[in-house]
């Protein structure tokens, strides 16, 4: 067995020597000792050569030579050490063009210097070396918690304990992923610091991968870095087109971030694809499809990058990319007859200068811009197309590509597509931490692997406009620029769920002390507002619990209910309650009169066409973050019904315009009187809600009012009871209450005596219609009341106005 | 103790494994020699015209296109030779400088634990006469 032990001994003599000097220290003699050089035998030749110039001072000539060498001496003994010391110190470090085939080594340096700096307790090594302690900081351990957890009763592991893999390198996500699985007490302080396994191997890798990325960078004679010098000879060997020079801009202006090119991983099946087509024969040309900023052009530049690298296919060697500036082209051509012989020129020049392919940005608006021209550029560019010799590469976004370019069939077919897929969570966070990096360098706080990885996380969850990773990139410089502001030192997943939580109103991260309050005591906030209806409002406050623990899918709406009931029971005051309680106020509930949208046309004006916005669409777009309530849903048209299938499964449609609309973070209320009856007759026949709760579902789906695929859909299927005379008088006190503020507001005070309430109560009791008779009786004997003993002038402002059943007679008060 | 096993490892490398990534080295920089210079391509293109820079014959069997078209074209093929014999020259005698430079250092690298002795000695002999 080949241990760790094993393998560290051939490290010791370098290890020893960063102990003993450091490199930092190292590479200091090394300039001074060559500074001294120079200087010194600088000085013995002038006075060796000029005795006459320095007078008396041409004796000193032997100890200038003296210092001389020994500063040459200096010089070359720390520039060979330092030689001998990055043997040891780049193991591992292998360039992607150049694996050198003399490296035998079976760990990394950094490994073997923690190994060496405690062998037999390596845990301990690793936890107080530098990029071990670095790892524990990113995954959110406190100081004080890594103290602790060293002071405390350990099994010490052993190097030779550690066995390593046969044929593969040990690094230090070898070395951290070893110490996770094998120490007890290493999982145990990690749990107890809050820490997950996910990011304790997240921070573990990131800090791994900026160690290996940093030494790669050093390491300048190699040929990775070698070939990032462009060559002088290629514009002599190929032609230049002048014309395209002219018209050409350089392509980093427009990438959306410099850094997914770093995520190689991401980048590399797509820009293989990009190449694979280049170095065709026949439709060599690529059209890039994929949302803005999902990042079209940064792989543009990935591509040029390895041909200049030499990394490319053969087949591309000495290719050249120029981006076409259109904006440039369309000011300088103002009519057809230039713009045409511009283009034409241009792109002569370009076939004759060979090798070069050009860049179109925006395929579809370049085309729309040409035609205002009265200039049909596919019919300009076709010849070209099909050349051998030119390659181009376009770009555009799926919604432009199905509406314009799709439809010009035989020049689109000239392309070969290559769809640009939005890059997984796990590339996003690699994205998110190289910008981390370069603002940690910048001098804003200290970035833990959490608070990255929730970035990637929220964005996609939470942020509805644009596509990863470019939203994640927003909501990564809002939570610097928040950070900055309020000195934050280290930003944490906390921050950036509390910042989250700020932007969007939608209570995300962490439940801390208040909000574990309002969510244990849900059922309390929401019969503030909704009187009776027990199961209902347990029934709801279940599912937005398991919501908001995160428990629930991410890619759904928070939540789903279909109310069911009889008019005016409470449905839509419930729905109120939730906009109150989870978006902060009844301004975000977006009300659509399902009613409106049955009959032919009702999915087009819910959900728009090229020429015009929807109403849904319209409304989740402006309030993403609402309560979304459909009511009277089962009015709608069976389109949409099917709409809706999606939106309650996937959390997402496309609008008329194909643009995709996220209603993940609504809370999506259907409500319907559909069953009301049946719902009334089985309270009156007094059987309980609860054995026929399945047999009003089955009723509902047999009339085929809903079908039951979309029942399922729902997370619940909430049905509300009838009001009880009781919960009338609730009613009544409520309305009242609503009564008096208004009433206060004009500068009286009201009161009602019990005896009217309940005369009133008893007036407007109709278990069929719900409430709304009870609101009707108010206004029409109360505010009728009142509003004739204003206007008579009976009381002043600042009266109180006192009302008993004597102030009405029996016919009025009688039940109808 | 950890001195001298500094030191007898650092021999062994100095004298094995450092001769062998020494070569590693040399390879990479006669790479990027080649690389800079474009030196496959410009010999490949020694005589085409400068820049692709051509005058097309035109459709009418007249003197003066025939003259213009053999004329221009003629003196872009010499000026791209020039160019090009120039550039290829440079970058050969690059070339020749880092290949001749390998030897050089790797003469130097035998005898440089010797040369640190030497300039020490040397340098202390100095100030102390």
């Amino acid at each position: 067995m080949y241990t760790l032990y094993d393998a560290m001994q051939s490290f010791k003599p370098a290890v020893s020597l960063e102990r003993m000097i450091s490199r930092q220290t190292l590479g200091s003699i090394r300039a001074f000792g060559l500074a001294g050089g120079i200087v010194g035998m600088s000085a013995a030749a002038g006075l060796y050569y000029f005795p006459n110039l320095v007078g008396e001072y041409a004796s000193y000539r032997n100890i200038a030579a003296g210092i001389g060498l020994f500063g040459i001496a200096t010089w070359l003994d720390s520039f060979l050490g330092i030689v001998y010391h990055n043997n040891y110190y780049f193991s591992g470090i292998r360039s992607t063009i150049d694996a050198d085939p003399y490296d035998r080594t079976h760990i990394t340096y950094d490994v073997a210097k923690i190994a060496l700096s405690d062998q037999t307790d390596i845990v301990k090594a690793f936890v107080e070396s530098d990029l071990g302690r670095t790892v524990l900081v990113r995954s959110e351990c406190t100081p004080a918690q890594i103290e602790e957890y060293l002071a405390s009763n350990r099994h010490p592991i052993s190097a030779s304990m550690i066995s390593l893999p046969p044929m593969a390198l040990f690094s230090l996500i070898g070395l951290g992923t070893h110490i996770l699985k094998h120490d007890h007490s290493f999982q145990q302080f990690l749990s107890q610091s809050g820490v997950t396994e996910a990011t304790y191997t997240g921070a573990l890798r990131w800090v791994t991968h900026t160690q290996h990325q940093y030494k790669a960078t050093a390491r300048w004679w190699s040929r990775d870095n070698l070939s990032q010098t462009k060559s002088i000879g290629r514009t002599l060997s190929l032609g230049t087109a002048y014309m395209l020079q002219k018209f050409a801009r350089d392509i980093r202006t427009t990438a959306v971030f410099s850094t997914m090119t770093r995520d190689r991983a991401y980048a590399r099946e797509q820009v293989e694809k990009i190449e694979q087509t280049l170095a065709r024969t026949k439709a060599a040309n690529v059209l890039l499809i994929g949302e803005a900023g999902v990042g079209k052009t940064d792989l543009i530049m990935e591509v040029s990058r390895r041909i200049n690298s030499g990394e490319a296919l053969a087949a591309l060697e000495n290719e050249q990319l120029i981006v076409l500036d259109t904006n440039r082209l369309f000011a300088v051509c103002a009519d057809k007859q230039s713009f045409e012989e511009t283009i034409q020129s241009l792109l002569h020049e370009a076939l004759a200068a060979g090798r070069i392919t050009i860049v179109i940005e925006h395929l579809s608006n370049v085309i729309k811009e040409t035609e205002a021209l009265g200039v049909y550029l596919p019919e300009l560019l076709d010849e070209y197309l099909a050349h051998p010799q030119l390659h181009f590469i376009a770009t555009d976004t799926p919604a432009a590509y199905h509406t314009h370019l799709e439809t010009l069939g035989g020049f689109v077919r000239r392309f070969v597509e290559i769809d640009i897929e939005t890059p997984d969570n796990q590339a996003t966070v690699r994205i998110l931490q190289q910008l981390a990096l370069q603002k940690e360098a910048a001098g804003v706080g200290m970035f833990s692997y959490a608070a990255v990885a929730a970035i990637a996380a929220a964005a996609d969850r939470y942020v509805t406009e644009g596509v990863m990773p470019d939203k994640a990139i927003t909501l990564f410089e809002t939570v610097t620029s928040r950070a900055r502001t309020n000195q934050i030192t280290t930003i944490t997943a906390d921050y950036v769920y509390s910042v989250v939580g700020d932007v969007t109103g939608v209570p995300t991260g962490p439940i801390h002390t208040n909000e574990r309050e309002q969510l244990l005591h849900l059922e309390d906030a929401l019969h503030q507002q909704v009187v009776g209806q027990d199961r209902a409002i347990s029934a709801i406050a279940r599912t937005m619990r398991r919501a908001r623990t995160g428990l629930q899918a991410a890619d759904k709406p928070i939540g789903s209910f279909l109310f069911l009931g009889p008019t005016g029971v409470g449905k839509t005051e419930t729905a109120k309650a939730l906009a109150n309680v989870f978006f902060g106020g009844e301004h975000n509930l977006q009300r659509i009169d399902m009613s409106e949208f049955s009959g032919e046309g009702a999915l087009e004006r819910l959900i728009g066409a090229h020429d015009h916005a929807g109403e849904l669409a319209s409304r989740l777009k402006e309030h993403p973050y609402c309560v979304l309530l459909l009511d009277e849903f089962e009015k709608a048209d069976q389109s949409v019904h099917d709409l809706f299938l999606q939106i309650l499964d996937e959390g997402v449609f496309t609008d008329g315009r194909g643009q995709q609309i996220n209603a993940r973070n609504t809370i999506v209320i259907a409500t319907s009187n559909a069953g009301g009856r049946l719902i009334i007759e089985t309270v009156q026949s007094r059987q309980t809600l609860d054995h026929l709760n399945q047999g009003i579902i089955d009723r509902i789906i047999a009339d085929g009012i809903y079908r039951p695929e979309l029942i399922n859909r729902f997370d619940s299927t909430i049905i509300f009871e009838p009001l009880t005379i009781e919960e009338q008088q609730q009613v009544a006190q409520l309305l009242l209450k609503e009564l008096y503020v208004r009433t206060e507001a004009q500068g009286y005070t009201l009161s009602v005596d019990d005896d009217l309430v309940r005369a009133l109560v008893a007036k407007g009791y109709h278990p069929e219609f719900g409430a709304r008779p009870m609101k009707r009786v108010i206004q029409d004997l109360l505010e009728e009341k009142i509003a004739q003993m204003i206007i008579a002038g009976t009381v002043q402002k600042g009266d109180a106005i006192s009302l008993s059943k004597a102030d009405f007679t029996p016919e009025e008060l009688q039940a109808t | 103790m950890f001195f001298g096993a500094i030191i007898r490892d650092y021999f062994v490398w100095h004298y094995t494994a450092a001769w062998w990534q020494m070569w590693g080295l040399w390879r990479n920089f006669m790479w990027f020699v080649i690389h800079f210079f474009s030196l496959p391509q410009l010999s490949r293109s020694w005589f085409a015209p400068y820049k692709r820079i051509t005058e097309s014959r035109g459709g009418h069997l007249d003197f003066e296109s025939i003259a213009s078209y053999v004329i221009i074209n003629l003196l872009s093929r010499i000026v791209g030779g020039l160019v090009r014999t120039v550039l290829i020259a440079i970058g050969l005698l690059a070339l020749v400088f880092v290949i001749g430079a390998g030897f050089v250092i790797y003469a130097f690298w035998m005898v440089a634990p010797l040369t640190i002795i030497g300039l020490l000695g040397m340098g202390l002999s100095l100030l102390l006469i």
